[in-house]
């Protein structure tokens, strides 16, 4: 009979309970010198508690009732509910050994002895083997070295059957040697430990379902704060069972980077918010600010687009004709500009509102360069011009913003170039469909621009370099209207240069042939006589707080045959409202002392009394959308814009004449 | 092996008989100090010692894989008798040392021939299906076990007046609680829920030895049916009520304990 080779303890305590017809087998083996643990039982139940290794010299012990049961350990006599009349005890060299015992010695069989030294030798090698220095130094260098590559600190404690070990990220954590430790040294070491976190509150209710679970919940996650380095720990728990014995295992991350990292990202935050409130202000402020500017620009505009009006009305030389002219179309020109830069927003965003009217390519073009003439001539520039015949005249687009691309370049060209000349050219590619594709160029011999500043001059408040403000002036805004301009008129501009030699900006841009020839609007050029007044004289009352604005439109209103009294302020309207009789009322809004809005309502109020309801015209330099509605809301019965056009302010009064 | 070395053995008096005393969870040998006093007096030879893992010196002594039943300490005290070659003599428990001597006098007849179990329980958990009233259930012997593993000391502080009554006498706590702490959290932690799961009724019922049940009035770690049962179960030769309160009925009411043991052993030798 041989035994069959296998590693499982419990198959060899079955085949030797066959082997012996014993009623059980226990394979044990020594722990400590006072302390020896079973193996394996058959039947399997038979022990399972280490007991006091009894002092048996011999190998090998058969021994018969009384003294049989002195054998076995206490648990095991206590535990059998038979006595024991024979009982085999085996020593395996001071390692372990086998106990068998018979209720019946009938069942002992006859070769008991030498089937005992048998098994007593196979356990022995077994035993040697399992215990060999290298078996464990293999296996436990192998946990080691697996458990201390680990960043995360580890620390095992297997219930109390064998030391805990420490990794040495954890043994750094909590201050104490790593390794082998035994149970009470960890679990002090983690109590200490525990009790230093300042977050206790915490730290005690996340262990509170481990505590009601006796220890067998996983606690993960649990985030503990330290007054010193590693200020955060993330703590996990998690219970083993080994046979009955339950261990732990303690998981701690030193998450402090980690922790750090998120609170500045929590005030990067909320400092970008901040700075988002702050941006948002100071753009409202600069709104604002814009709003205010507006109105007070546009008065003095008003004045002098006013005056230019009224100088129409008058007796002209051509020459003179020709001068006002020039100042008709600078102001307008200016006018368009101050809204821009006023409105920088829009340009910012965009939203710039093109045009689309008939217009005179070639009018254009004259009238810019009428404008920058005087400018050129003081310098001793030249301007020439050359647009062949190819290219179509009459066009459908937004004259104004192609003109203000053009003053920008012309005016650039003039500004930066010391003597020579300037040239304007346009071509036409790509003609058809009644669609075209103008190329504009302006050409200078001026300072030219260095390769690497060609790409920055194009954004705004970027000039070439840093002198260029201080020898030349200029906001460095023009170039980024134009390229703002240009993009929304789905164009392109680009510049070839060369310093010392001169700059050429191009200009590229899509329009649409104009194939009607009637209704061209003279908007640009020449003058327009004014239309007359068809109908009654009225008589009215013009308020406005600035001199000038009073005084053109009444002398405009004077021109057309009606008659004209003045007030300063809502206060003045009122009392001149009251003692006088006027067909219609042109109140200013903004005006110190009783503005208009507040005139206005106390004027309807009055009249709910008297009855009547005098019309009543704002006059305004606000000229946003929803001013406009306030204004409307207020019972005004039109709204005439500040500065005021003569045939834009004759329509408005029409309209709401004749409404009454 | 120097086993008296191991458990610190020491041994009083002297005379005829010995009287070996046992201590309980918590304690060691220094709580039968009246007790030693008053049996020297009486002519006795008083043995006592320190259980494995009591007290830090004998901490080391214990070993998981054994002490994690009763038959562990078993064992050690038969080893600690038949070294002091001790027979015939009659042993005093404490609690759960109550039961470790009758499991003694179970599995080694010889060793002591009379048993005296102060505040001791053959089970602590009750067993509703056998109308058997412990006083714990299995849950809150679970909870005690977390408990203690969590943060011992906070336990120890928390458990040591509870279990010692008399609060009108505070150092009897204090010093229960010092003589606790002096329990490795790690082996308080294991032995106390052993002791709690325990459940030798079936030993009881077995027992070749007819005890002296005490049981004090108001005792919060075992019910007075347990204490009761165990007198029945045992055959015990009597069942005497200590009008006192706790667990610890010989520190707190030292002279009637006193008073019934000369009184047990004076009739031993009739």
């Amino acid at each position: 009979m041989a035994f069959a080779k296998t590693d499982n303890y419990r198959q060899d305590a079955e085949q030797l309970r066959t082997l012996l017809n014993a009623d059980g087998i226990c394979y044990w083996r020594l722990l400590t010198a006072a302390t020896a643990v079973p193996l394996a039982c058959a039947p399997p139940e038979w022990l399972k508690t280490g007991f006091l290794p009894s002092v048996v010299s011999e190998p090998v012990t058969l021994s018969f009732s009384p003294e049989a049961g002195e054998l076995l350990p206490l648990a095991l006599r206590a535990g059998m509910d038979y006595e024991p009349l024979a009982v085999l005890h085996i020593r395996c060299d001071n390692c372990g050994g086998i106990f068998a015992a018979w209720s019946d010695i009938a069942n002992i069989p006859a070769n008991v002895l030498p089937i005992a030294e048998f098994a007593r030798v196979s356990l022995s090698g077994r035993i040697a083997i399992a215990d060999s220095p290298e078996a464990e130094t293999d296996i436990r260098l192998l946990m080691k070295s697996l458990i201390d590559a680990l960043p995360q600190g580890v620390l095992v404690i297997p219930g109390l059957k064998a030391p805990g070990y420490v990794n040495r990220a954890a043994a750094a954590i909590l201050g104490i040697d790593d390794g082998w430790l035994n149970v009470a040294q960890i679990s002090t070491a983690l109590g200490t430990f525990s009790s230093t976190a300042i977050n206790q509150e915490e730290v005690r209710r996340q262990m509170l379902p481990f505590i009601a679970n006796a220890g067998q919940t996983c606690i993960a996650g649990c985030v503990w704060h330290f007054a010193t380095e590693p200020t955060s720990l993330r703590v996990t728990l998690a219970p083993t069972l080994k046979g009955d014995s339950p261990g732990w295992i303690w998981l701690i991350d030193d998450i402090s980077a980690e922790e750090k990292t998120s609170m500045m990202l929590k005030e990067s935050e909320s400092r970008a918010r901040d700075l988002a409130v702050q941006a948002e202000s100071a753009s409202i402020a600069k709104s604002e600010f814009l709003a205010n500017m507006s109105h007070e620009i546009r008065t003095p505009m008003n004045g002098i687009i006013g005056m230019v009006q009224l100088l129409e009305f008058t007796c002209l030389s051509e020459e003179q004709q020709n001068c006002l002219d020039t100042i008709k179309f600078s102001s307008k020109t200016l006018l368009t500009l101050i809204s821009d830069i006023l409105d920088l927003s829009k340009i910012e965003s965009g939203r710039i509102e093109l045009e689309q009217i008939g217009f005179s390519l070639r009018n254009s073009i004259r009238d810019v360069i009428n404008s920058q003439k005087a400018l050129a001539e003081l310098k001793g520039i030249g301007i020439s011009k050359e647009i062949p015949d190819d290219v179509p005249d009459k066009l459908i687009g937004d004259p104004f913003r192609l003109q203000q691309i053009l003053i920008n370049l012309l005016s650039n060209g003039i500004k930066f170039t010391e003597q020579g000349n300037l040239f304007i050219s346009v071509s036409a590619t790509d003609q058809n469909n009644g669609k075209t594709l103008l190329r504009f160029a302006v050409k200078d011999t001026g300072i030219g621009i260095c390769q690497e500043a060609v790409s920055r001059i194009f954004e705004p408040f970027s000039q070439a370099d840093s002198s260029t403000t201080r020898k030349y002036g200029g906001t460095g805004l023009g170039l980024a209207i134009c390229t703002k301009l240009t993009q929304q008129m789905v164009g392109k501009i680009w510049v070839e240069s060369e310093e010392g030699v001169g700059s050429t900006f191009f200009v590229q841009l899509p329009y649409q042939v104009n194939s009607k020839s009637e209704t061209e609007s003279n908007l640009v050029t020449g003058s327009n006589p004014a239309p007359l007044w068809k109908g009654s004289s009225l008589h009215f009352l013009v308020v406005d707080d600035s001199e000038i604005n009073l005084l053109v439109a009444s002398r405009l209103l004077q021109k057309l045959g009606h008659t004209v009294s003045d007030a300063c302020n809502g206060l003045d309207a009122i009392n001149k409202w009251k003692n006088g009789k006027f067909d219609v009322i042109l109140m200013d809004v903004q005006m110190p002392v009783m503005d208009g809005i507040e005139a206005t309502r106390a004027i309807r109020e009055m009249e709910k009394e008297t009855g009547g309801h005098i019309p009543i015209i704002a006059l305004t330099a606000r000229v946003l959308q929803d001013e406009h509605a306030m204004i409307m809301g207020n019972s005004f019965n039109g709204f005439i814009a500040k500065p005021i056009k003569l045939d834009l302010m004759l329509a408005e009064i029409k309209k709401v004449i004749e409404r009454f | 092996m120097e086993l008296t070395t191991y458990y610190n053995a020491n041994i009083y008096g002297s005379g005829t008989r010995t009287v070996v005393l046992g201590h309980g969870f918590g304690t060691t040998q220094s709580a039968w100090k009246e007790q030693v006093k008053a049996l020297t007096e009486l002519g006795v030879r008083v043995v006592v010692f320190d259980y494995a893992g009591s007290s830090e010196n004998t901490g080391k002594f214990f070993s998981p894989e054994r002490h994690a039943t009763l038959f562990g300490f078993t064992e050690d005290l038969i080893a600690l008798m038949r070294q002091m070659e001790i027979t015939g003599a009659t042993f005093v428990g404490h609690s759960v040392s109550g039961i470790i001597g009758l499991l003694a006098a179970n599995g080694a007849p010889e060793i002591f021939d009379s048993l005296v179990m102060i505040a001791s329980a053959a089970r602590y958990i009750d067993d509703p299906d056998a109308g058997y009233v412990g006083g714990y259930s299995k849950e809150l012997v679970d909870a005690v076990s977390a408990a203690m593993q969590q943060d011992y000391v906070a336990w120890a502080h928390g458990f040591a007046p509870i279990a010692m009554g008399n609060p009108d006498r505070p150092h009897l706590a204090q010093e229960f609680s010092r003589s606790l702490l002096a329990v490795e959290p790690a082996i308080a932690a294991a032995l106390l829920p052993t002791i709690l799961r325990i459940d030798h009724r079936g030993d009881a019922l077995r027992s070749r030895l007819k005890p002296l049940v005490l049981q004090t009035a108001a005792d919060p770690a075992v019910p007075f049916t347990a204490a009761g049962w165990l007198a029945q179960a045992t055959g015990a030769s009597d069942l005497k009520i200590i009008d006192a309160e706790g667990h610890f009925p010989h520190l707190s009411a030292p002279a009637q304990v006193n008073e019934y043991l000369v009184d047990f052993i004076i009739n031993l030798n009739r």
